[in-house]
Formats: structure tokens, C-alpha cells, sequence
């Protein structure tokens, strides 16, 4: 089974449950983390024995192949059927138990959460670009001039406007995050910014996606914390 | 030079700059509730990001320049200590501030923060380090991973989960998931039988662990270790069940010292409170990290000197 943990309102989202349907994918919404199902026994049976909630359906967690996460945060606005007072406080809570839920799980998700995002780092383009600077790699300034090319790199596949350059900046960029799945906006072949969360609306990145949520963690990049928190203690 | 960043009347913050005065090292003090007015310039250069802020609030430390308001370049920070509170409070206490003053003034500690994340300065403690105290059992998994014992713990929306748990240990307690409204309450059995509103949000269950509580705080390589007497369940709120508090300073076994100060290296956090429990049959029982320790409360009980070990860090990084 694939889990797509977005909101609701993600058109893109829901597209791609629909695409993968016959993958048993569904969609991991604000309302299901408020509706009773889930189960986490922290630092004994995580992400074996608990349960979860999808599309207001109870499944065990030992059924993921994969997750698939497109929010950085749960916000409280979307929590409508929460006390006005308690919204924020709800989100909160969501927000701190996905971050150990998806951290917890055995199988692959992209991307793997960090204390700051549930979707890798959660950097600041101004991040991305010190990132990008430490290892080597070339970033977009107002001076730079060139076709503007949109790329996906997903643990070492790419899908997009693909050269021997761009296809190493991504790696790159992707081993610093610690993030498997990138989308990346060049200008020429210098990077010009970059997301954890790219569209996936084309049907051929979708697959690739896809390939790698049914793979198994290690096989490739499964990227950790650890990679990332590295590239700033050198600098320590 | 050493740089404090904070509002002042915070007590942690008072504390190393009192102990900073007493040292023959330039330090100041940014305060927070001038990041609306402050002019900031961030970039990033030659693999470095570069900072720049001048703040129109008043000036405090001995290395504030000729004209005491000169703007802080970010460079010449050799250590960083940083206690921060949420923005809205920071700049105004008892009103609601202006939208434009309020993102100007996020934008500002934005950057600082990233600065923190990333400098090669001693950051006490880095914000990214911080940040996963923001989940108790993201942090608690961390914890049990570099050898400490955990209390068994559920995070759940389902009642019937809570009912099953419940009948492994003899008493179970609650707290938050998050940093948010973080106090510990015992499960009684009343509660146990309306459990309904556990299916509006995930919560977290835990076995009551019985024992003595002991804040450990490491500034460094230093170890502070206070025993704190209670009969309350969450000893930092013993006033609101008429409970009282008595703390003492105890030294701990020198290898459960060095576990607590490879705990907090492995976690990034040079300046950490550990909350450990020792149980009647003699396990040590870890429950959380503090990454930003009130550690006021605890040397003006014991007479620790943890603000000046702080401010010795401190100085011996920026001197470096």
C-alpha cells in the first residue's frame, strides 16, 4: 500500500492517489489524523505493530510500501472541526506526532521528516543556496543568463530538462538534505531554487516515484538526518 | 566576540550576561524586541552566510562599538547564545502587533536563525538541534536509540488502545505530543472510562515510572545534577496541586555522567537539561532533553553555578 500524506485541498495530490488506485494508494488527510485508528507505540513496535488512518479507513502500518509526503506542516486553519481555540494547539500536536511517525516507519518515505518539516529539512531557498555553495555547486544569481529548465531527481533517477551538470547538482543537493526526492529549477545549468516537494503531474515522474516508494529503504538513497546534520557540523 | 540574543528580564539570559560581566571578554546582548525596527543584510558568500543587523534597541554588553549602536556583524561571533521567545511576545506583551512590524520582525529572526544553523561559531544551542524537542516522542525514540531507558509509551487516537495499555502498567500518564501545553497528568480511572476526546487529536500515554526525579544539566563537559523531591506528578507545577518542591545537588555516577554528556553531544546540544528519574530498584529512566534549559529555577535552589559554567563556554569558544 502507498500513503499520500497532503492535505485535502491538494489537487495534485489527489491525482496522484487516483493514478496510483491500483497500488492500494490513498490519501493521509488533516481529518484522518483526527479521527480515531491510529496506534504508535514509541521506541518499541514503531511502525510495525501500530495502525493508521486513510481516507477515514484503519489499516495496519505493517501494509506501507511507501509514503509519499507533500506538506511541510499541518496548519490550523484546515483543522475546521476543531474548537476555534484549540486549533492551533491541535496542529501542534499533529505536527509533532507525524514528524515521529513518519520517522519511525520502515519502509521508504519521501522525504523523511526532520524536527523542522515533514518533508525533509525545510529549508529556506537562502539554505539551499549555502547548501548548494558548500558542495560545489553553482547557484543562480540575477546575473546569470539561460534557459529556464525544471528538473525531478528522485534517489539518483531524473525526469526533466537533463544534463551530466544538473543531474550532479541534484545528487548533490539531495545528499546534503538528506532528502531522496527534489524538484530543482535551473537557469542554465545553474540551480535557481529548489523544493522537497516537486508537482509530480507529469505521468512519467509520477512513475518514477512510484518505482522507488515500492523499493525497499537502503536499496538506493534512503537518505537519514544524520547526512544532513553532517554537512553543518563540518563547518562547526 | 561573544553575542546574547534574547529579551532581558529572561532569567537564563540575565544569568550568563551577570556572569559575563565578571569576565574580562566582549560580549552584547541583541535584544529581540527591536527586530521590527532592525536593518538586516544576509547573503550568502564564498560558502559562508553573512549577517549583518543593527538594532534600534538599547544597547547592553561591552563590545557595542564607538557610538554604542554600531550594527553587529555576524562574523565577528565567536559564541552565540540564544533564548528567544515567540515573536507576537516579543514585541509587544499586551497587544497585538502590526502585521508589517510583525513580518519584518520574523523575517529578522529568520535570518538569525539560519545565521545560528550554520556559522562556525559556538551556537548554544543550534536552532535545527533545538527543534526536536518540539516532538516528545521523536526526541524520546532519539534518546532510546543512544542507550537509555525509556518510559513505554503510546501515542494514539483510539481509546480501546488506551484501555489494552492501560492494563500492562499500573498507572498510566498523559502529556502533549509537542512543546504545547507540555504538563504531565495521571490517568485516573474515571478518566480511563471517557476517553472520547482522544479521537479528536493523537495523544500520548505513558507507564507511570515511580522514583526520585534528577535535572541534569550539561553546559560543555561540566555536569550539574539536582535530585528534586516532590510528591507532585509534574514537580515544575507542584504550586497548582499545593505540592511543594525541595532540591538538592547530588553528584551522579561518573558513567551515568558520561552517558548524559554523550546523550547531549549526539544531539547536537552543548547546553542541554536531561530529565532523568531514578527508580526504587535502581534503573536511571530518561523522559526528555531539554534544548533550552530554565536552569534559574535549579541554581537558585541549589546554588549551582550553571550561568557562569554557560558564560565560561562561552568565552573559551569566542577566544578561540
Amino acid at each position: 500500500m502507498i500513503a499520500v500524506v497532503a492535505s485535502e485541498w491538494d489537487d495534485a495530490a489527489r491525482a496522484l492517489v487516483a493514478r496510483w488506485r491500483g497500488e492500494g494508494a490513498a490519501l493521509i488527510g488533516a481529518r484522518d489524523l483526527c479521527t480515531l485508528g491510529w496506534v504508535f507505540g514509541v521506541a518499541s513496535d514503531a511502525g510495525t505493530q501500530g495502525r493508521f488512518v486513510a481516507e477515514a479507513a484503519v489499516h495496519p502500518t505493517a501494509a506501507l510500501d511507501g509514503v509519499l509526503v507533500r506538506r511541510p506542516a499541518v496548519a490550523a486553519e484546515e483543522l475546521r472541526w476543531i474548537a476555534a481555540e484549540d486549533r492551533a494547539y491541535v496542529a501542534a500536536e499533529t505536527n509533532a506526532f507525524l514528524v515521529s511517525w513518519l520517522d519511525a516507519l520502515p519502509c521508504t518515505v519521501l522525504n523523511r521528516p526532520s524536527a523542522n518539516s515533514l518533508s525533509g529539512p525545510g529549508w529556506s531557498q537562502r539554505q539551499w543556496q549555502l547548501a548548494a555553495a558548500r558542495a560545489g555547486v553553482a547557484w543562480a544569481s540575477s546575473r546569470n543568463r539561460g534557459e529556464e529548465t525544471e528538473l525531478m531527481f528522485c534517489a539518483g533517477a531524473v525526469h526533466g530538462a537533463s544534463n551530466a551538470r544538473r543531474r550532479a547538482a541534484a545528487r548533490s543537493l539531495s545528499a546534503a538534505a538528506g532528502a531522496a526526492l527534489l524538484g530543482l529549477r535551473f537557469v542554465g545549468d545553474a540551480v535557481a531554487a529548489v523544493t522537497t516537494r516537486p508537482p509530480l503531474a507529469n505521468p512519467a515522474a509520477a512513475e518514477i516515484v512510484l518505482a522507488h516508494l515500492r523499493s525497499r529503504p537502503g536499496s538506493s538513497q534512503d537518505h537519514r538526518d544524520h547526512r544532513r546534520q553532517k554537512l553543518f557540523a563540518r563547518s562547526a | 566576540m561573544i553575542l546574547l540574543w534574547g529579551v532581558p528580564g529572561d532569567g537564563p539570559l540575565d544569568s550568563v550576561a551577570a556572569a559575563l560581566r565578571t569576565l574580562s571578554v566582549p560580549w552584547r546582548l541583541l535584544d529581540q524586541r527591536g527586530a521590527g525596527r532592525s536593518v538586516i543584510r544576509a547573503r550568502v558568500a564564498r560558502g559562508r552566510f553573512v549577517l549583518k543587523v543593527q538594532s534600534p534597541a538599547p544597547v547592553h554588553g561591552n563590545d557595542c562599538g564607538p557610538t554604542g549602536c554600531e550594527p553587529i556583524d555576524f562574523d565577528a561571533v565567536g559564541a552565540f547564545y540564544l533564548r528567544p521567545v515567540e515573536t507576537e511576545r516579543a514585541l509587544s506583551a499586551d497587544s497585538v502587533p502590526a502585521p508589517a512590524l510583525l513580518c519584518k520582525a520574523q523575517a529578522v529572526e529568520q535570518a538569525i536563525v539560519e545565521w545560528a544553523d550554520s556559522a562556525p561559531a559556538l551556537v548554544l544551542n543550534r536552532p535545527s538541534a533545538m527543534a526536536v524537542n518540539n516532538s516528545k516522542p521523536y526526541q524520546l525514540r532519539t534518546i532510546a536509540q543512544h542507550g537509555f531507558d525509556v518510559p513505554p509509551t503510546l501515542v494514539t487516537t483510539d481509546p480501546h488502545a488506551v484501555r489494552a495499555f492501560a492494563t500492562r502498567y499500573a498507572r498510566l500518564v498523559y502529556k502533549s505530543v509537542s512543546g504545547v501545553r507540555s504538563v504531565v497528568n495521571v490517568l485516573d480511572d474515571g478518566r480511563l472510562d471517557d476517553l472520547g476526546d482522544v479521537a479528536n487529536s493523537p495523544t500520548q500515554f505513558q507507564a507511570y515510572v515511580p522514583g526520585r526525579d534528577v535535572r541534569v544539566h550539561i553546559v560543555g563537559d561540566e555536569v550539574f545534577a539536582t535530585e528534586i523531591r516532590s510528591r507532585a506528578y509534574d514537580y515544575r507545577y507542584a504550586g497548582q496541586s499545593g505540592e511543594d518542591v525541595a532540591m538538592d545537588r547530588i553528584e551522579l555516577p561518573c558513567e551515568l555522567a558520561e552517558r548524559c554528556r554523550m546523550l547531549a553531544h549526539a544531539m547536537r546540544l552543548p547546553l542541554a537539561g536531561i530529565d532523568l528519574r531514578r527508580t526504587p530498584d535502581g534503573r536511571w529512566v530518561c523522559f526528555e532533553v531539554n534544548p533550552s534549559p530554565a536552569f534559574v529555577y535549579y541554581e537558585a535552589a541549589t546554588g549551582q553555578p550553571i550561568g557562569a559554567a554557560i558564560a565560561r563556554l562561552l568565552a573559551q569558544a569566542a577566544a578561540a
